[in-house]
């Protein structure tokens, strides 16, 4: 992480957004995991629920319970705390959700 | 890093990561020439930091705040330069007088870039409606 990342915004004249989550090695695995953090920034809205203000996306229609073991909810939580922002609280499960949107959308189709 | 940098007898060690998105589409969903971009920052990259990688067309979104909340899906080359925060400050001004271009004259609701871990914006307002 840049140390100065601030004061290059500034003489930048640009905003610091957000963190994305580490990547590890790869120019893929960085793409891909940028991509995964842009789209959920892009696709989640303020719930209009009983837990309003939790952003979420409305084309997310299905609710099922997913098992995982406790080490991938640990990692899941960890990406999840990395792609939020102020005012943008991203859940464990969102971004499992979007994990698994974009492998089944990667897939062919029947 | 240094001491990886001189066993390999290598002649740079940069350790910041500085990643471009260029995209193939303008705010109101209209194509753009990409190819002249990615030359475009890739020449400019070459010069102000020595070197740059441009990767294949991926898929990205971008939500455009200005306009509702609208969603523009493109397909963007991603281009990664290894430079150093140093570099980085040292350039500022040069790399800003080019990152501002494709948002201008490419019309972006915002110029979009990652450096090392952090995702960073440069927006652009709507420009006024004419009549």
């Amino acid at each position: 992480m840049a140390r100065n990342i601030q004061s290059i915004a500034d003489k930048l004249g640009a905003k610091v957004v957000g963190q994305v989550p580490e990547t590890g090695g790869g120019a893929f695995g960085a793409a891909r995991l940028a991509r995964a953090v842009a789209a959920l920034r892009a696709r989640l809205e303020p719930g209009q629920g009983v837990r309003a203000g939790r952003p979420t996306d409305p084309a997310w229609v299905e609710h099922p319970k997913v098992p995982m073991t406790e080490a991938t909810f640990r990692k899941l939580a960890r990406l999840a705390e990395q792609a939020s922002a102020e005012g943008r609280k991203v859940s464990p499960m969102q971004m499992a959700a979007q994990l698994l949107e974009e492998a089944v959308a990667e897939l062919p189709e029947e | 890093m240094s001491d990886h940098a001189s066993r390999l007898g290598a002649s740079k060690s940069a350790s910041t990561l500085l990643v471009l998105f260029i995209p193939n589409k303008d705010r109101s969903d209209q194509p753009i020439d990409q190819r002249y971009w990615v030359e475009e920052a890739l020449k400019a990259l070459g010069e102000l930091f020595g070197g740059a990688t441009a990767f294949p067309q991926g898929r990205g979104v971008w939500r455009d705040d200005a306009q509702g909340g609208k969603l523009l899906f493109d397909e963007p080359v991603v281009i990664q330069c290894y430079t150093s925060e140093e570099a980085l400050e040292r350039e500022a001004d040069r790399l800003k007088a080019f990152l501002v271009r494709p948002g201008t004259e490419a019309r972006q609701g915002a110029v979009g870039f990652v450096i090392d871990r952090d995702y960073l914006e440069i927006g652009f307002p709507l420009p006024e409606q004419g009549g």
